[in-house]
């Protein structure tokens, strides 16, 4: 019924909203394989990926091999879909991280005063003009190697944007009227900011956050292509590829088809985050 | 030797050693089908070269440095006192004739009299005695020559042209070590003058050599120049007199793919460390050819802790090294360039035992009655062999920032293997201090490593109770054995060949089939050259020769 309303009164935009192109369709479409393949690499094959038979080394791609074998006669194939597991969940896990420290240090910042947000602002400052490969980098040196610290690496390393941004959001939102009605009606600081600031400051978070996944993947995978994430043998798109570039002239199926992964499922999500944004911001121009 | 970086202790040094595929091999310079010798006229004078190589030294000083890289470049620019050829002989260099006492304890040289160092400084006993005492003394913490020194007591001056060099110990290997570049001399006065400023490399580093170090360019090349005086090649030379060349520049390209790139496309003339799968294609090209190298040394092997659980038993270790099926592996992952090893020697090395070659094959069925046996029964949810509900697991830690040689897909080989007999391999991956330091103290089950050098003495660094890597040695096995004490003692208390084969071989033998190691493969080294080079050799030690190579490019 509220929808039928909101129709009324703005028809036009809401239609073209709704339209879903090919292009955001087919994103939609592959993240959701994707995401099926995470959960259950088993519905797809029953290839072990980590079983190895040199007498079947370095098989082309093929009916028995789809996607052919590596270097100790794994099945690339069996290899790329039980890599989607531990490869988006490093993507994943890195976003959801660093969007939960980046709204907590932005609320800090934005209403902990000026100290607090002095300290926070600068310190993304000092950290923003790091390239954030870099500053992964950093972290996963002093964390170790494994696929929880890079995770964790990537997150700190693209915290800061979060938390400028939810620091801006709150403060847009802290001076709005219904927040300080709010305040005025003597509501709990923390209730007020859990009740009214942290859901409208949200918003455009979980929008870059969208985007934010696409980058931390490229990330995840590339610290995992340096040996630093996913240890051998369990398959992780980014060592694969890291497994394969000796190979691209005499076997390129061992690295092009996990770079093919990493690449469809970037592009899906930067589609999909683009236009979750779009229909988010809507008429504000970006 | 060949240690990745400086100041690790020489444990790290064996376990990451035999660094490259540069690293020392030997004997038959096996050539592919297009690699004869062409006859392309008679030598031409002048020129550069340009050689990629894999390693930038991290340290220049021969006397200092572990490297294997390091000693192979130097060698172009330091003498040494003997010559050793592909079937083990000696043959006179800056000596001319030596005798050694009966006792094995007094070496005593007559020098050539008419070498002289770069800077003009003649090459005479002193410049032997300044030396050698400089690798044995304490302070100039040298990671290798001076092991290769072994138990050294002094060099006495007889006359300008005759040197004594004693050892508190009878010590057979002495000649050995003094035919490699880590025993190579400087001129006293830059000893005197810059002896704490050789690591850095630059002209300081004067020798006697074909060629003289010009400049250094880190991370980028190094530069040798023409030594015009030189003449005093080794017996095994093709010629007497200068190089050939005028300048040799080598270039530091680590990335594979890069350095195969600019040989492939003629930015360089020569390429070292030949990635095994890009062999093919290349041998392929007719302006190409590939210049192979059998490995002389300890074999890339895994050693197995026979002092903890559990391969305390031998037939768990036995069981590991019947169920790894080695020669398939081996075979797949570097593309039949390397050779599948049956003994902790390298095929190239004097007294290798040739009977041990397929005497423990591939016998998975064998290895399941053996843990059978040994008591590991049961089976656990992941299919792990289990014994009083404990899992059958070994710990194998690595050091990913010293792998080479595709030694990690061979670890996950060997890993996936094992697993097949219910044998759990984890491999917690550390930074090479942390590697180190477990390594000493000797928490792992498993610990993998080659050592590159023609000589068969290196068993005794590996299996003798002396050498317990708690006492800063390399026997990563943690064999406490009295037999394989005395045969290693004794082989190196004699030059008596026929001796020496025979003990060295029994000591082969045992560590099999005790199963004390389970030897993976022996490298091959593998040099690319562009068909205008002409006269480039590998000696023993698979250190690339430079004093004949003429190019035809102008």
């Amino acid at each position: 019924m509220a929808q039928a309303t909101i129709d009324k009164a703005r028809p036009v935009r809401i239609r073209r909203r709704g339209r879903v192109g090919p292009g955001v369709a087919s994103a939609f479409a592959v993240l959701a394989l994707f995401a099926l393949i995470g959960l259950a690499p088993g519905l797809f094959t029953d290839t072990s990926p980590i079983e190895t038979d040199p007498l079947a080394a370095l098989r082309g791609p093929g009916a028995g091999h789809w996607f052919g074998t590596d270097q100790l006669g794994r099945d690339v194939f069996a290899r790329v879909l039980h890599g989607a597991r531990p490869s988006l969940l490093l993507g994943l896990g890195a976003t959801v991280f660093a969007l939960i420290g980046g709204t907590l240090w932005g609320l800090a910042s934005a209403l902990g005063g000026r100290v607090a947000d002095q300290v926070g602002m600068r310190l993304a400052d000092i950290m923003l003009s790091l390239p954030e490969l870099l500053l992964a980098l950093f972290v996963v040196t002093l964390l170790g190697r494994g696929t929880v610290d890079v995770m964790i690496a990537v997150a700190v390393a693209a915290m800061p944007g979060y938390a400028r941004l939810v620091r801006a959001e709150a403060l847009v939102v802290r001076r709005s009227g219904y927040v300080e009605a709010a305040a005025g009606l003597g509501l709990l600081r923390g209730v007020l900011i859990v009740r009214h600031v942290l859901p409208n400051a949200i918003g455009p978070l979980l929008v870059l956050g969208t985007v934010g996944f696409g980058t931390s993947l490229i990330y995840a995978s590339g610290l995992s292509f340096l040996g630093l994430g996913a240890q051998p043998p369990s398959p992780e798109w980014g060592a694969m590829l890291s497994e394969g570039r000796g190979f691209l002239e005499t076997a390129w199926w061992i690295g092009v088809f996990p770079g093919a992964a990493v690449t469809c499922a970037v592009i899906a999500v930067n589609v999909a985050g683009r236009h979750a944004r779009a229909r988010f911001a809507g008429g504000i121009a970006r | 030797m060949r240690v990745i970086r400086p100041r690790l202790p020489r444990i790290v040094g064996a376990a990451l050693a035999a660094a490259f595929v540069l690293s020392a091999c030997s004997s038959t310079t096996k050539t592919g089908p297009n690699a004869a010798e062409p006859a392309a006229g008679p030598p031409v004078k002048g020129g550069s070269v340009t050689v990629a190589i894999n390693t930038e030294p991290t340290c220049f000083d021969i006397h200092v440095s572990p490297q294997d890289i390091t000693a192979s470049i130097q060698r172009n620019v330091f003498d040494s006192l003997v010559a050793q050829d592909d079937q083990g002989n000696f043959q006179p260099w800056l000596a001319t004739s030596w005798e050694v006492t009966p006792d094995l304890t007094g070496y005593t040289f007559k020098l050539r009299t008419d070498v002289k160092f770069t800077d003009g400084t003649p090459f005479d006993a002193n410049a032997v005695k300044v030396n050698f005492d400089r690798i044995a003394a304490k302070t100039t913490k040298s990671q290798y020559a001076a092991s290769l020194l072994g138990p050294y007591a002094g060099t006495e001056v007889l006359d300008p042209a005759t040197v004594r060099i004693s050892f508190t110990k009878p010590f057979a290997p002495f000649l050995q070590a003094a035919s490699t570049a880590y025993l190579g001399f400087y001129s006293p006065q830059t000893l005197a003058a810059n002896g704490d400023k050789l690591c850095a490399g630059g002209p300081q580093l004067v020798g006697t050599g074909p060629f003289r170090f010009a400049a250094h360019t880190k991370g980028q090349s190094l530069t040798l120049e023409n030594n015009p005086a030189y003449n005093w090649a080794p017996a095994g030379a093709k010629h007497q007199g200068a190089a050939y060349l005028d300048k040799l520049t080598f270039r530091f390209l680590t990335e594979d793919s890069v350095r195969v790139g600019a040989f492939a496309g003629g930015q360089v003339d020569i390429a070292g460390s030949i990635p095994p799968v890009n062999v093919k294609s290349l041998e392929g090209r007719s302006d190409v050819r590939i210049l192979r190298h059998d490995f002389a040394g300890a074999v890339y092997s895994l050693f197995l802790n026979t002092t903890r659980a559990p391969f305390d038993d031998e037939r768990v270790r036995r069981a590991v090294q019947r169920a790894i099926n080695i020669g398939p592996n081996v075979q797949s992952i570097y593309f039949d360039q390397y050779r599948r090893a049956w003994g902790p020697l390298g095929p190239a090395t004097p007294g290798y035992d040739k009977a041990l070659e397929n005497t423990w094959p591939y016998d998975p069925a064998l290895a399941g009655r053996l843990l059978d046996e040994a008591g590991w029964t049961g089976r656990d949810g992941d299919g792990y062999r289990t014994r009083d509900g404990k899992r059958l697991s070994v710990q194998w830690p690595s050091a990913p920032a010293a792998v080479r040689e595709q030694r990690d897909i061979l670890a996950q080989a060997v890993q996936s293997d094992l697993k097949k007999i219910g044998v759990e391999v984890q491999r917690p991956a550390l930074d090479l201090g942390a590697f180190t330091t477990n390594a000493y103290a000797g928490r792992y089950d498993v610990l993998d490593m080659s050592w590159a050098r023609f000589e068969p003495d290196v068993l005794r660094l590996y299996f003798n109770s002396a050498n317990l890597p708690s006492a800063g040695g390399q026997n990563a096995a943690w064999l406490s054995n009295p037999q394989i004490d005395q045969w290693t003692d004794a082989a190196a208390a004699t030059l008596d060949r026929a001796a020496r084969d025979r003990l060295y071989a029994q000591t082969q033998g045992w560590v099999i089939e005790h199963a004390a190691v389970v030897p993976l493969y022996a490298a091959t080294t593998l040099f690319a050259t562009g068909r205008q080079i002409n006269g480039l050799r590998l000696d023993p030690n698979a250190w690339p020769l430079f004093h004949d190579v003429w190019s035809t490019r102008r």
